[in-house]
């Protein structure tokens, strides 16, 4: 299943690779990028710079550790862009590059992981109203946006994790390969992770 | 009973619940879709847990679709820029902009930067390192002639070197190739050796210049032709070589010295690999899941 966002990369055809391929055409710009074409890399940048930037934030709970993870991101994709195999979607290795990078940021920034009894209160997501939201985003901070970003923070980074990339298209597998755990792991937790997740909210709204 | 409770009963003899999760991915057999489907037909409980797991699904995407935050892009592109050249690779960069800026585009208008059609700094490199391959031919025709297959190195140098490497790659070049006669002229090397090293300095100028050690050659050739320029009033003199291995050794040095900054902690560790993010220490994200 694609997220939204996938949906809208599938018309972005912009290069030699087939329409509609945008995992070709993510390649072919990746290895232009590699080789110093920045329109390549910016390219890659417009297409999946919002994903990531909308992950880290729910990850990380701030606009500016979320705009980190994004430079550091894309930094590194264009770094290691050689040792990427291709046996992977392209959206699913900068994803993992996203989630490593928000994880050392967080472990630099010396968090400790919350346990679930004790992250009902995350002081991540106390500083998320919609004034230090980044532009476009803004619009999204509703009040319910805000009572999904609470419920959000009650959930461990894990399930968290999950939840978010699911709502992006990822597949079980790659869900799996993200998180270091199989396909059937995934569904089981999964499902946990988004009962837990309705609970929070409806918990949130009583 | 309540719906509740009959759900939560339910879901202990059948993780009924994990198919509805599972039909929102569209990961569902046909086998267990027609099982979801005759619990849903059966259960009114169960069709409305399986719309609030679609309207937490849609609010999921909702928060997932920011846009992209293009403001960060020039700041990106400056520091990719910046994270690859370093001490006189950025003075090099500043100067070739620069250059670009004044004369660059006058140039390229008259189309007289064909070779490095490819793009802007290419055209730039080749410009710079045909002018300095080109240095013999003003003293001496011998020379100049010696200097063709010179010509032909950094053309091949220009092939396959990372864009943002190649000026500094071309010039170093273009150096090598006016200090090849030089060298050749020179009573210490002959020209058997000579060629060969000449060869074997543009190879690995070509192989290091598209990775981060290897701007220690580029420079290190780069300050070795600009030695045996300085040279040039008595370049048939053996001493001209005393320069040139100076230059090399304070380039390699300097720049060795003057590598990048990683920017991240995260510098040689393959992210997309496994066995790499096993360095980093055990997963959290996995160890939130196993407490899950």
């Amino acid at each position: 299943m694609l997220s939204t966002s996938e949906r809208r990369d599938d018309t972005a055809a912009t290069s030699a690779a087939p329409p509609g391929d945008a995992d070709a055409e993510d390649r072919l710009d990746l290895e232009r990028a590699q080789g110093g074409d920045e329109a390549a890399f910016t390219r890659l940048f417009e297409k999946h710079s919002g994903r990531v930037y909308a992950l880290a934030l729910r990850m990380m709970g701030r606009v500016d550790m979320a705009e980190d993870v994004v430079q550091e991101t894309f930094v590194l994709v264009h770094r290691k862009a050689s040792s990427f195999r291709g046996d992977a979607r392209f959206s699913t290795w900068i994803t993992s590059i996203a989630l490593n990078t928000a994880r050392m940021k967080l472990r630099r920034e010396k968090r400790a992981p919350l346990p679930l009894e004790d992250a009902a209160v995350l002081p991540e997501t106390q500083g998320m109203t919609a004034s230090s939201l980044a532009p476009g985003h803004a619009a999204l901070a509703d009040e319910q946006q805000l009572a999904l970003d609470a419920a959000l923070a009650t959930l461990p980074r894990g399930p968290r994790a999950m939840v978010l990339l699911a709502a992006q298209g990822h597949s079980y597998d790659e869900m799996g390969q993200l998180l270091g755990i199989s396909p059937v792991q995934v569904r089981g937790r999964l499902y946990r992770a988004r009962q837990a997740l309705l609970e929070a909210l409806e918990g949130g709204a009583r | 009973m309540s719906d509740e409770l009959r759900l939560l009963a339910r879901e202990e003899e059948h993780p009924v619940g994990e198919l509805l999760s599972a039909q929102l991915d569209g990961q569902l057999t046909p086998a267990e879709e027609a099982e979801l489907q005759a619990a849903l037909a059966s259960d009114p409980a169960l069709r409305v847990r399986q719309e609030e797991l679609q309207a937490l699904q849609r609010k999921l995407e909702g928060a997932l679709s920011a846009s992209a935050p293009t403001h960060l892009l020039p700041g990106l592109l400056v520091e990719l820029r910046a994270a690859e050249a370093s001490g006189l690779g950025k003075l090099l960069q500043r100067l070739v902009e620069r250059w670009d800026a004044r004369v660059g585009d006058r140039l390229r208008k008259t189309g007289s930067l064909r070779l490095g059609k490819r793009d802007r700094h290419g055209q730039l490199a080749v410009a710079g390192g045909l002018l300095l391959a080109a240095l013999p031919l003003l003293g001496n025709l011998t020379m100049g002639l010696s200097a063709i297959p010179a010509v032909g190195f950094l053309w091949l140098a220009t092939l396959g070197v990372d864009r943002r490497y190649r000026a500094s790659a071309v010039l170093a070049a273009g150096a090598l190739a006016a200090a090849l006669p030089i060298a050749l002229e020179a009573s210490a090397l002959t020209p058997p050796l000579a060629l060969p090293a000449a060869i074997a300095a543009i190879a690995v100028l070509q192989w290091g210049a598209s990775r981060a050690e290897g701007q220690a050659f580029v420079r290190a050739g780069v300050l070795t032709g600009a030695a045996a320029l300085c040279a040039r009033p008595d370049i048939c003199g053996a001493q001209s070589v005393i320069p040139l291995l100076c230059g090399a050794i304070a380039g390699g040095g300097a720049a060795l010295l003057a590598r990048p900054r990683p920017l991240a902690d995260l510098d040689g560790l393959d992210l997309a690999d496994p066995a790499d993010l096993d360095q980093l220490g055990p997963s959290q994200l996995a160890e939130d899941l196993e407490r899950f």
